[in-house]
């Protein structure tokens, strides 16, 4: 300890003239805001004219209080963990609690929005299933990759059929194929044969529409459209086309005539049931759809 | 320690007297002469240039006793909005009687005060009114010198009453009178207070001095 500290050194001292410096300080600097000043010059006079004739006088805007804040803190905190689970559902797979949410966003998005972006729509959704294939197949849950890649064959059969003729149709079939290209080579052999199926008929080749009936190197068809998988507002299916839709295929530079009818499935294979993916939500189904080709 | 007039002077007259000039805006039946209390007379019957007159007089006065009393800007805001609509509030019951209306209002902006710190107390840890952060507090908002911030923080050590008296006094720019009034004791009482408080200060502050 310093021996010059305390009692040898002198405190300083300071005078009452010093102290009433800085309170005349204080007073200096603790001026209202002008903007606050002027804002309530007009509260208390429109409340005093109010009072004066007889009116109701709203309650006084107070600060948020504690309790207020609080309540705003917990809602914000409850938007956000609902934007959250929002945003969880969308990397949902099959299997998950979390995809039957993530396909009732995708049927809501196609309820709300304008007819001119189901097409877009349906493209992203069929991206989505895709995706989620790949990413079962990455965990090696080959049953429901197998249930998927129905799916996937069914909706994009429906793709096929709904946006035929669409300027932006090439463009989406590109990229499904692509997407369908990059899924691993070690599927089970059923979800191998309905992707195989899937890229044939997204690349049209002019082989396998030679041959009615067959699609993607002479193996069976098994789609045959029946709406947008779980898109409600598609409903477009062979039939439909047949009765003045916009074509059965994709093929922009076919001088050939279009078939008016989709090729004739193989009566021996079973068409899969769509919606019958592991948790897919029940989605619209025409009851009076006939799965298979009308003759 | 010798009595202090000056800052009540800046307010143009006293309050005792009732003649408190009220700033002229516009002009009025009442004139621009008009003091605070024949203003008030004059909104209690309901005249709204008066009563926005009377808002002109008191609002910087009213203000500063609040703001010198609390510790954050949005609080003193807060409160003297309260204050404003009480004085609004209560005009139709407020009957001249020979005592200053302004030291009504101040006694209303007293008890606005006296309510809030009451809420707040449960709940604000005591070591924040030792030693206050930077970043939310008055001081941290309006003043920048150093001095002036432990002085502030000085004053918070004092007793609720030697507060209330530099607040009416420095804060409000009062005479020893018209805080009298308004804390409903004598001026000699007042101005012992005031004295006791600056003594402490000067005592606190020079401790605080960098040796």
């Amino acid at each position: 300890m310093s021996l010059f500290r305390g009692t040898i050194r002198p405190p300083a001292i300071l005078s009452d003239e010093a102290i009433e410096r800085y309170l005349a300080a204080i007073h200096s600097e603790l001026a209202p805001d002008p903007l606050f000043r002027r804002r309530l010059r007009g509260e208390v006079t429109n409340r005093f004219v109010a009072a004066r004739e007889g009116k109701n006088v709203a309650p006084r805007s107070r600060s948020m209080g504690r309790l207020g804040r609080a309540v705003l803190y917990a809602s914000f905190t409850l938007a956000l963990s609902a934007t959250s689970v929002l945003a969880a559902s969308q990397e949902a797979l099959p299997g998950n609690p979390l995809y039957a949410m993530k396909r009732q966003i995708e049927d809501l998005r196609v309820q709300v929005l304008p007819a001119e972006l189901h097409d877009d729509l349906a493209a992203y959704a069929l991206a989505e299933r895709i995706d989620e294939l790949g990413r079962l197949a990455e965990r090696g849950d080959w049953a429901r990759v197998e249930t998927l890649a129905t799916t996937v064959e069914h909706d994009f059969g429906a793709f096929v059929v709904d946006a035929a003729g669409a300027d932006s149709a090439d463009k989406y079939l590109t990229v499904l194929t692509a997407l369908l290209e990059r899924l691993p080579e070690r599927l089970p052999e059923p979800a191998q044969d309905a992707i195989e199926r899937v890229i044939n008929r997204a690349s049209g080749t002019p082989a396998t529409r030679s041959e009615p009936g067959t699609r993607g190197g002479g193996r069976p068809a098994t789609s045959t459209g029946g709406g947008r998988g779980s898109t409600p507002a598609a409903g477009g299916g062979p039939s439909d086309n047949a009765n003045g839709g916009r074509g059965t295929d994709v093929q922009t530079e076919t001088p050939e005539p279009k078939p008016t009818k989709s090729p004739k499935p193989d009566p021996t294979h079973k068409p899969a049931n769509p919606n019958a993916g592991p948790d897919a939500p029940s989605s619209s189904q025409d009851p009076d759809h006939d799965d298979g080709d009308d003759q | 320690m010798r009595d202090r007039l000056p800052l009540s002077t800046t307010l143009g007259s006293t309050l005792v007297e009732g003649a408190l000039r009220a700033p002229a805006r516009a002009p009025s039946a009442l004139g621009t002469d008009a003091s605070v209390d024949q203003l008030a007379v004059a909104a209690t019957g309901g005249d709204v240039e008066a009563v926005g007159r009377l808002y002109d007089a008191l609002v910087d006065p009213i203000y500063r006793y609040v703001a010198m009393r609390l510790r954050r800007r949005e609080d003193a805001e807060d409160v003297t909005q309260l204050v404003f609509e009480r004085i609004v509030a209560a005009l139709p019951r407020y009957h001249h009687n020979g005592k200053p209306f302004a030291a009504w209002a101040f006694r209303i902006a007293r008890n606005a005060v006296i309510d809030h710190q009451r809420r707040l107390r449960p709940t604000e840890p005591l070591g924040a009114i030792a030693e206050p952060s930077d970043g939310v507090l008055l001081e941290a908002l309006s003043l920048r010198d150093e001095e002036i911030r432990e002085l502030r923080s000085a004053i918070r050590g004092l007793t609720p009453d030697q507060q209330e008296a530099l607040a009416l006094r420095y804060g409000a720019g009062l005479s020893a009178e018209e805080a009298a009034r308004v804390m409903g004791r004598q001026a000699g009482t007042i101005r012992g207070l005031t004295f006791r408080a600056i003594e402490a200060l000067r005592r606190k502050l020079a401790r605080e001095q960098p040796s």
